[in-house]
């Protein structure tokens, strides 16, 4: 653009001629008032434009201006490169014409010069307008995002959720679809791991939108089936939980176009709006799919052709901290794992607890239907809480399901957030630094620690070292399944040792050593713990041997069992259940018998007209994990079981049943001791 | 209470069974006593807890396990009586205990109930009791949200339980997510606007 100077000498000379005519007054002449001078317009031709053949472009010089005031501006617009077009009417402000025929990737440039004048001086500007042919079949590609809510973390302690930290994570391997105004699915993806997708050879011109489904759907080389659906059903026959309904999210219908569009991007949205839910909480489905998607890498890294068995989440925004569980009507005594139908169920009412963003609580229950499918546990499950001497099974189940959680997260601290606003029910620790409870073989974060230490390259005290994830998971997949003792920390140990050079087993046992659990024999049965933990209760009765061998030669073992760490009276804690073990030398039929010695005395609980007050022990045998046989007669202080062994090694596990029986005395003593024993009929 | 090893076997499996609580606990006719905790609100007896209560929650690596009881036939109206254990490994550290009802329309605290009360186990135990009383103003099943917390050198830790009060016939008043459509394959989903 140009400045033209000039001045209105013309006018303001006449006005002087017109004041000294009519006598103003004066003798002498007086000078007139000073010329304004002229300040050129400004043209301004418009933004540059895309257009396709055919279409009708308007140009726009609207934004042409004078600052002198009362000028008016003429428009003079002339063609001047590309393919000739005729404008409507070249003097106006925003004249159009129709965009010409152009050939395939060959688009033209056109180019338009504006002049503007306002009478006195001129300016110009030019535009360019781009055309594209126009396309019968277009792609249509961009990325897929769902909103990722982190939690407030104070210490090792966590406060709830951080919406204002709220990030925008990638759609991974989620399939996307392709929908017409009509519903029906003209095409089908899956998202990359950047969230990208691209649909090709799309109808132009047509309504669509995106769909994507929250599930994960692999045929290999590593495969997998995820699905996360809608648990709530309230209607009278509510269908089976495997065709309730799968999460979907959709977008708003747009044009296809009649060019290729690379920008078709979408984020699912949390539903926040700063200080509530108010729209669909979109995000949830995702970031639990995400969250599995993220540990099914960790393990498809060591095992490139895993073949992940089905599993389903489900979660609903209703579904709420309460017991006894109701799945129907969206009431969960915990987050927790179904092993008989391969599920996870989340909680999600924003009132008490949402666990959608809860990744450690996600990967947490994940991981027990990993324990599940790809290995091996034994644990009895049960209510819980943290810092608590557990039954050995149940210890290693959920410490592993904390460690792994944190080694696929590459982030050792554990968040479960509650209730919005305010965080009522957020709780945290930090699985690599935290304690709680006594330290050892029966305390899952003793497992946690220890698991995730012998991953982690992280130097913390005397964890220097890193044995990686490969031969956890070769443990996990290979002898623990199979071993002949139950699934514990010492299982683990002594077959996971096997698999290292020396010095990696001189760095596991330093980290056994660390969490009390004795390292001059490791072995799967744990024979080698000796010394009693610090905090045992009643001096550490009837903890070790933790297998008590019974002999088949008819000779007695004794053992004792005692209810010394039931907290919450949920018997599944550490010494509720003993364990034996034998070894029948030939195949053939054997008594095996739990005799109480001493007989428990009457209590006084009176009155006492049945048997509740005597003991009842309860005996489950197993081999090579698969549950063989049990005796539970029922019987007073004794329990006789005749049964066909093969020459093989059995574990048993016995129990105390009136330490568990609602109806027992009150005053049933909290330790009982049995003589074992076996002779061959 | 639920028979963890029984079920495990109904499942056909020794692998877990809702390895992170499920710790249901079913309600018999037995009542014992114990000594109560002492607390702000007073010295209270309470029933034993355990096999008791109604209901338990304990989520994975929570600190706190959290039973209630609820003592009587919730009607509209009429004062109804809750009885809480919240369990822990906390030793004789004090716990707040928070008490919140989302719909005050459809069920109150009674006027002498605080909605907060601090407490410490007695000695030698390992968890607290408290007695709270609500007043459901409509029939229906309405929650009262227990939180237990405590704090710590590195912040504040709790746990939640929803405490389901049942008056007369009425269901659960549901939130809505999204609509239930039928998709390309006649298979239910749940469409959720993703704006």
């Amino acid at each position: 653009m140009k400045f033209a100077a000039k001045t209105r000498l013309a006018p303001l000379l006449a006005l002087a001629l017109a004041v000294t005519a009519c006598g103003g007054g004066g003798s002498s002449a007086s000078p007139g008032p000073t010329p304004t001078p002229n300040t050129a317009p400004t043209a301004d031709a418009g933004l540059d434009q895309t257009a396709t053949e055919g279409d009708i472009v308007t140009l726009d010089g609207s934004g042409s201006s004078d600052v002198d005031v009362g000028d008016s501006l003429t428009y003079a617009w002339e063609q001047t490169a590309g393919p000739n077009v005729v404008l409507s009417d070249p003097n106006i402000a925003q004249p159009s014409f129709t965009s010409p025929d152009v050939a395939i990737g060959s688009p033209a440039v056109l180019s338009f010069q504006l002049t503007v004048n306002d009478g006195i001086a001129s300016n110009n500007d030019t535009v360019n307008i781009t055309v594209l042919e126009a396309q019968d079949k277009v792609t249509i590609a961009g990325r897929l995002f769902y909103e990722f809510v982190p939690p407030i973390i104070r210490g090792s302690q966590c406060d709830g959720l951080d919406f204002g930290s709220t990030v925008e994570r990638p759609i991974r391997q989620a399939t996307v679809q392709l929908l017409d105004a009509n519903g029906a699915v003209l095409d089908s993806t899956l998202a990359a791991d950047d969230g990208s997708y691209s649909f090709s050879l799309v109808d132009a011109d047509i309504e669509v939108r995106i769909r994507v489904r929250a599930e994960l759907k692999s045929s290999g080389p590593a495969s997998w089936d995820v699905e996360i659906r809608d648990n709530v059903d309230t209607s009278p026959n509510p269908p089976p939980l495997d065709r309730r309904p799968l999460y979907v999210t959709q977008w708003a219908l747009f044009s296809s176009g009649v060019t290729d569009i690379t920008d078709a991007n979408f984020t699912a949205s949390s539903g926040w709006s700063g200080t509530g839910y108010t729209g669909d909480r979109a995000a949830a489905p995702f970031a639990i799919l995400d969250t599995i998607y993220t540990a099914m890498k960790t393990i498809v890294a060591v095992d490139p052709t895993a073949t992940f068995p089905p599993v389903d989440g489900f979660w609903n925004v209703n579904n709420t901290p309460v017991s006894p569980t109701n799945i129907d009507i969206g009431e969960l005594s915990s987050a927790f794992y179904d092993s008989g139908i391969d599920s996870l169920f989340l909680m999600g009412n924003a009132n008490t607890e949402t666990d959608e963003f809860d990744d450690h609580l996600v990967l947490h229950e994940w991981t027990h239907h990993f324990d599940d499918t790809f290995s091996r546990s034994d644990s009895i499950g049960g209510s819980h809480f943290l810092g608590e001497s557990l039954d050995l099974r149940l210890a290693f189940g959920e410490g592993f399901a904390h460690a792994l959680a944190a080694i696929a997260l590459e982030e050792p601290q554990y968040c479960d957030t509650g209730a919005i606003p305010g965080g009522a029910g957020s709780f945290g620790f930090n699985t690599e630094t935290n304690n709680s409870g006594t330290q050892g073989w029966f305390n899952e974060l003793s497992i946690a620690t220890l698991v995730y230490d012998l991953w982690d390259t992280n130097p913390d005290g005397t964890d220097t070292g890193s044995i990686g994830f490969g031969p956890i998971y070769d443990t996990m997949t290979g002898p623990q399944r199979t071993t002949p003792a139950f699934t514990t920390i010492f299982s683990f140990a002594a077959e996971l040792r096997p698999m290292l050079p020396e010095t990696d087993r001189d760095f596991v046992d330093t980290q056994l050593n660390r969490e009390n659990i004795d390292t001059g024999l490791v072995d799967i049965w744990g024979d080698g713990q000796t010394t009693t933990p610090s905090g045992a209760r009643n001096g550490g009765r009837d903890l070790t041997p933790i297998y008590t061998e019974v002999p088949t030669d008819g000779s007695i073992a004794n053992v004792c069992i005692n209810n010394d760490y039931v907290v919450d009276d949920v018997v599944n804690k550490l010494s509720d259940w003993r364990y034996l073990r034998f070894t029948t030398p030939t195949a053939g039929t054997w008594r095996v018998t739990a005799q109480a010695n001493p007989v428990p005395p009457p209590t006084n609980d009176p009155p006492n007209p049945d048997i509740r007050d005597r003991s009842d022990p309860d005996l489950y045998i197993w081999r090579d994990g698969r549950f063989v046989t049990s005796g539970r007669s029922g019987d007073a202080d004794i329990e006789i079981m005749e049964r066909s062994f093969d020459a093989a090694t059995y574990v048993i596990e016995m129990q105390e049943w009136r330490h568990e029986d609602d109806d027992a005395a009150s005053d049933f003593p909290s330790r009982v001791c049995f003589d074992i024993s076996m002779v061959a009929l | 209470m639920k028979r963890v090893f029984d079920l495990t076997l109904t499942l056909c499996a020794a692998v877990v069974l809702a390895a992170c609580g499920d710790g249901d606990v079913s309600s018999t006719d037995a009542v014992e006593t114990a000594s109560g905790a002492v607390s702000d609100a007073g010295t209270q007896e309470s029933p034993k807890p355990g096999r008791e209560y109604d209901g338990t929650v304990s989520k994975p690596g929570s600190p706190f396990a959290m039973s209630y009881r609820i003592v009587g036939t919730p009607i509209v109206g009429s004062p109804v009586t809750v009885d809480l254990r919240v369990d822990s490994m906390l030793g004789s550290r004090e716990v707040t205990i928070d008490y919140r009802i989302n719909d005050l329309a459809a069920m109150s605290l009674h006027e002498a109930q605080p909605d907060q009360v601090r407490i410490a186990p007695v000695e030698n135990e390992s968890f607290v009791l408290q007695r709270v009383t609500v007043v459901p103003q409509r029939e229906g099943r309405i929650y009262l949200n227990v939180s237990a917390s405590y704090e710590t050198d590195e912040g504040s830790a709790s746990a939640i339980m929803a405490v389901p009060i049942q008056v007369g016939a009425g269901g659960r008043e549901l939130q809505e997510n999204g609509e239930v459509q039928l998709d390309e394959n006649g298979e239910a989903v749940r469409v959720l606007s993703g704006n």
